[in-house]
């Protein structure tokens, strides 16, 4: 019987260790794992050819970017014997990089989010001003990217930002002529007007999906009223009530659910909202530059993409001058004994001919300042990410406090499929 | 007898050895630092600086960590009602001579084959889709109003996430059942036939008492099944992290601990603390069931 009862409880902390240990040793074991696979894979080809650096890759094997990588190594070794081995780890790179850094894996480079980088990676990356002054980097990229990083890292660069993206809406320009719409939206009102006039025509105007885009609408229409830094201020302190633009933003964004401009879809579930510019369903959509593309891979659309900013409202602090700006970066490992070489070698992937080639390859925004020619899909966003002079955070800061963005979403959520109104809004956030 | 003493030795060392080294280190590791304040989850143990319950503390004053047990806690009762229920019934009918059993079971028991994702995925595009999904498109048929419902959307969501998983779940402890029906002595039916006790009197008063112990097994299966809950809530709310409809703890331990797209910070230290206090949940659940379900005190 007393035998029986130690099983029992040996059992139960068998199970509850099993959880702790999920918890706390997948990061370091997967790392352990992929560690002997980098070390014998670096081995052989150091033997082979001399050196040999190892990168962390933020993408799939499959996709667009990682073939154009794959075709920048290859030649980067055609030219200077330097193997570059490539690590497709995915999107978990983000994840797994300190651990496996801690755990003193050899790696020289890897990206990820130019922001995370910064942020977060600080400590592992290499201070890159002298080596960027040689190069001349700076030159050759968007200013907007480079202040954004540096701020996260006292002034000092510590990530090579690539392919950048901007926000704002896409539409549909056979649609805009068709309905007689002639210039683009400057402020809500005109957003407005263009709506009526597309849906007068016999379109459905705009459309998106909850999650990203409902949160998207409001984040926008949120910094158009008071700007990033009220609104996060708004949010740490839960002012809701006490900030008359949240009704104003509220009301707003509900004026378009409640007058029939969005598609009865929306919010849609995700990818069903873009999908519907593709399927030529609605003219507009509200998101980051890399949708033309997701919408082209889904449905196979060829559409002629025109972009504008997210209007500007009256009496509001922010304009057409500030959006969610962003980029991937590359981070080179302090510790690397081959720093130059993994510059050099990021370098011939986000300048020049390659930087172009991965631009056209996902109709993405060159990252290089040099190259002009834009794909077709992004290029209407080309003049206002020029003059661009702010840079807002994913959602406008909506979703940077952990412990609220599923409140606060699920209340946008809510308004915008018109289950509260915009003064029970206000009060459901109050009340968070 | 040395020599076979000698050769357990030999035997259980490196087993025991990478035991300690690649399970009980992480464990003991992730307990320690639950009371600490650190970053990143391979933080050297010099970087940590003492915190006491403050996490813990923390923890239980943060919504949105109390709202994921909540949701848990739903997940285990009414996704413990429902599979429990509907696994016992196909777990009797499967055992009562049935012609095609195999057939059946294979059946029933193919989701829990098919990787998580994809069966999600399935549900959310095939089944739920508000514009192409099944249920759209069945209730069309009929012109009812349930054609336009979104179930994928507010508190929906929640409901269309459990049918799912539920769905999922049925194979797996079915099959624990039949076993466990299928080791009672057919003698017992026999006996209760010929006194004349019908199907459904056989199974209330001789199959579920004597399967006491099979169901604790079950119930505790489904617990540590429910609080490491996660791909599926995942897929629920993607592409963002979490939603508050279908956040568990496990995701909110995810996100803090990893950072998420709006907010790259990171609490490994919180994390662990999420995580022993889940380690913690399924000890309690464990003692109750224990102390609630006895033994079979049948011998068969």
């Amino acid at each position: 019987m007393k035998q029986s009862k130690f099983l029992k409880v040996l059992c139960g902390a068998a199970a509850a260790a099993m959880l702790l240990s999920a918890c706390g040793g997948t990061a370091s074991s997967s790392a352990a794992t992929d560690s002997t696979a980098a070390d014998t894979a670096t081995t052989d080809t150091a033997a082979a050819s001399g050196t040999t650096l190892t990168y962390w890759s933020m993408w799939n094997s499959t996709e667009g970017q990682a073939k154009v990588i794959q075709e920048a190594a290859d030649a980067y070794e055609a030219k200077t014997g330097i193997k570059i081995n490539i690590e497709w780890k995915g999107r978990d790179v983000k994840n797994l990089i300190g651990a496996a850094l801690d755990a003193g894996e050899q790696i020289d480079f890897f990206d990820q989010d130019y922001v995370f980088i910064s942020q977060q990676c600080g400590k592992y990356c290499a201070d890159l001003t002298e080596m960027n002054a040689a190069s001349g980097l700076e030159d050759h990229t968007f200013p907007v990217l480079l202040e954004t990083a540096k701020s996260y890292t006292d002034g000092v660069l510590k990530v090579i930002p690539y392919q950048p993206y901007t926000s704002g809406v896409w539409y549909n320009k056979a649609m805009f002529e068709a309905a007689g719409i002639e210039k683009v939206p400057e402020t809500f009102d005109e957003l407005l007007d263009v709506c009526a006039k597309l849906k007068e025509s016999g379109v459905n105007p705009m459309t998106c999906d909850q999650g990203d885009g409902t949160a998207l609408l409001m984040g926008f229409q949120l910094g158009r009223y008071i700007g990033q830094d009220a609104l996060v201020e708004t949010i740490d302190n839960k002012s809701w009530a006490d900030v008359p633009e949240v009704k104003k933003a509220a009301e707003d964004i509900y004026s378009l659910f409640s007058n029939g401009y969005m598609s009865e879809y929306a919010p849609a579930n995700y990818p069903d909202g873009e999908n519907e510019l593709g399927y030529e369903e609605s003219a507009m959509l509200l998101q980051a530059s890399w949708v033309p593309n997701e919408v082209v891979q889904n449905t196979g659309a060829q559409i002629d993409w025109g972009f504008f900013p997210w209007p500007a409202v009256e009496g509001g602090v922010d304009g057409t001058e500030a959006a969610m700006v962003g980029a991937q970066g590359f981070g080179i490992v302090d510790k690397s004994e081959h720093k130059q070489e993994a510059y050099d070698f990021i370098m011939s992937v986000v300048t020049g001919e390659y930087d172009l080639k991965m631009a056209q390859s996902v109709s993405s925004i060159p990252a290089d300042t040099d190259n002009t020619e834009w794909p077709t899909a992004v290029a209407g966003a080309e003049p206002y990410f020029k003059e661009m002079t702010k840079s807002y955070l994913w959602a406008v800061g909506l979703q940077k406090n952990a412990d609220y963005k599923d409140y606060i979403q699920e209340a946008i959520n809510q308004l915008c499929k018109m289950e509260i109104n915009p003064d029970e809004f206000v009060s459901q956030l109050a009340s968070m | 007898m040395r020599n076979n003493k000698k050769m357990i030795v030999c035997f259980l060392t490196p087993a025991l050895f990478m035991f300690l080294v690649v399970f009980l280190y992480p464990v003991c590791r992730t307990i320690a630092m639950s009371f600490f304040h650190a970053e990143g989850v391979s933080d050297p143990v010099s970087s940590w600086t003492f915190a006491g319950l403050e996490n813990y503390i923390t923890l239980l004053n943060t919504p949105i960590f109390l709202d994921s047990m909540l949701n848990m806690l739903k997940i285990w009762l009414w996704g413990g009602i429902i599979v429990m229920l509907i696994s016992m019934l196909f777990a009797a009918i499967l055992t009562s001579g049935v012609g095609g059993k195999t057939f059946y079971k294979t059946v029933v028991y193919i989701p829990n084959i098919i990787n998580a994702v994809a069966m999600a995925t399935m549900w959310i595009n095939a089944i739920f889709n508000k514009r192409f999904g099944f249920l759209h498109t069945f209730f069309s048929l009929f012109g009812s109003d349930l054609a336009k419902t979104d179930y994928m959307s507010g508190s929906t969501k929640f409901w269309s996430l459990l049918v799912a998983f539920c769905f999922g779940s049925v194979g797996y402890y079915m099959l624990i059942f039949m076993g466990g029906i299928e080791r009672i002595s057919p003698d017992i039916y026999e006996a209760a036939t010929i006194d004349g006790a019908s199907k459904v009197k056989q199974f209330f008063s001789l199959t579920l008492p004597l399967m006491r112990s099979v169901i604790k097994t079950c119930l505790t299966f489904w617990t540590i099944g429910v609080v490491g809950f996660f791909v599926w809530s995942q897929m629920w709310s993607a592409p963002l992290q979490s939603e508050l409809s279908t956040i568990t703890p496990f995701v909110y331990m995810y996100n803090i601990t990893f950072g998420t797209q709006g907010d790259t910070q990171r609490n490994a230290a919180m994390g662990a603390a999420v995580g022993v206090l889940m380690a913690l949940t399924v000890l309690v659940v464990f003692f109750f069931v224990n102390r609630l379900v006895k033994d079979d005190d049948v011998e068969l």
